[in-house]
């Protein structure tokens, strides 16, 4: 093969790098009809609309927090906080409970990582979820989890994949494995308050939340 | 008999004051050098939503991000066989490249020193910059380390490195040039 590829200007590969971009774009549209078909439901067309009303990221705390209670947690359980105005549901951080008064959860300065239950007394509003599971599903969604510790964290982590995550993905693919999609909008990511509409869950505990 | 070539001279452009004006402006290593930044800061600003779409199908990802570091590469070897770009013009290509990057890595700053007062979307950002080299990143688990994941940590180092990076291919490139031919 010659050389010549080496030895092309960047702007060829300009355009050999938009038709893969073009066909990549394509590609995840073609694959997610159900989202083409009805755009004004998805977390990326709802977090432009939210962004028009001054809502932008995780929001803004108040300050107050919650007084959620954590004493009825059990490995598995699904912890939810949210504060106001954020782009992208009620909800904005999600975690797995893994026993010891430990959370697994995603961050961008720590990857997975296990954080004190406490910190999700730091939202405005915070929320307990059970899923619908025997405790052994629970106990091996958390191993899963858990196996998982110290990965990388995007916050645009596509479902997809086990190598790149974000706080929600890790829960909900440690549920797909046990059988149970608790991903209720069947987006391209998966949204904290994914998990609270699922029918899948029960609420066990909550503090602070608005609807 | 011979041909008479006298009179078909090439035309030569006499250097007027434009021209002279214009070989001193762009013809010099300096815009040389702006432009082969301004070419790979472009490269890079298509590569992020490329590699960021590409997390879609796993394994596509980590190919584009090694084909992002095989094209960088090329290039800049090409760029190393231009006399007319010293070292110091290559660095500048480099940091004209990675602009936005090092000016998210200032942004970013406080995050990094655990100053930072309230949550600041900048190191969200300098994620999204680098994400051409994610997917390689993401090979490997980062432990924490003094409440920082190493990931985190080397995101305020990746622009140093495509800079330092450059510069290694272009040394090698000009050792392979001034090699003499084997007889």
């Amino acid at each position: 093969m010659p050389r010549e590829w080496m030895t092309m200007y960047p702007t060829h590969w300009y355009r050999y790098l938009s038709v893969i971009l073009g066909g990549l774009t394509l590609g995840i549209l073609v694959l997610n009809l159900q989202l083409v078909r009805e755009p004004s439901g998805t977390l990326a067309v709802q977090c432009l609309a939210n962004l028009q009303d001054g809502k932008f990221g995780t929001g803004m705390s108040s300050g107050r927090g919650n007084h959620l209670d954590f004493s009825q947690l059990l490995p598995g359980d699904i912890l939810l906080g949210g504060n106001p105005r954020a782009s992208y549901g009620v909800f904005t951080h999600a975690g797995i409970y893994l026993g010891d008064g430990m959370v697994l959860d995603g961050w961008l300065d720590q990857g997975l990582a296990r954080t004190p239950v406490e910190t999700f007394h730091g939202y405005d509003w915070a929320c307990i979820l059970r899923v619908k599971l025997p405790p052994e599903a629970r106990r091996r969604a958390v191993d899963y989890a858990l196996a998982h510790e110290h990965r990388i964290f995007y916050p645009i982590a596509f479902k997809p994949g086990e190598r790149i995550w974000n706080c929600t993905k890790v829960v909900w693919k440690s549920y797909l494995l046990q059988g149970v999609d608790l991903d209720t909008f069947h987006d391209l990511w998966v949204a904290p308050d994914a998990f609270y509409l699922s029918p899948h869950v029960e609420v066990i505990a909550e503090d602070g939340c608005q609807n | 008999m011979a041909a008479r070539t006298d009179h078909v001279q090439p035309q030569q452009a006499q250097p007027g004051k434009l021209t002279s004006l214009r070989r001193a402006t762009f013809g010099s290593r300096w815009w040389l050098a702006v432009a082969w930044g301004g070419h790979l800061l472009l490269l890079h600003l298509l590569m992020v939503p490329l590699v960021s779409l590409a997390l879609y199908f796993p394994g596509l990802d980590l190919l584009l991000s090694c084909l992002y570091l095989i094209l960088l590469a090329a290039l800049t070897w090409n760029l190393g066989k231009d006399s007319r770009l010293s070292l110091p013009a290559t660095a500048v290509a480099g940091l004209i490249a990675q602009l936005p990057g090092f000016l998210l890595t200032i942004a970013s700053r406080d995050s990094y020193l655990g100053l930072a007062a309230g949550p600041t979307y900048w190191p969200f950002v300098l994620q999204l910059w680098h994400t051409p080299f994610l997917p390689l990143l993401s090979l490997f688990p980062f432990p924490v380390a003094g409440g920082l994941s190493l990931a985190y940590r080397a995101l305020f180092f990746l622009s140093g490195a495509y800079v330092i990076f450059m510069l290694t291919v272009v040394s090698l490139s000009r050792k392979q040039k001034q090699r003499p031919l084997a007889s």
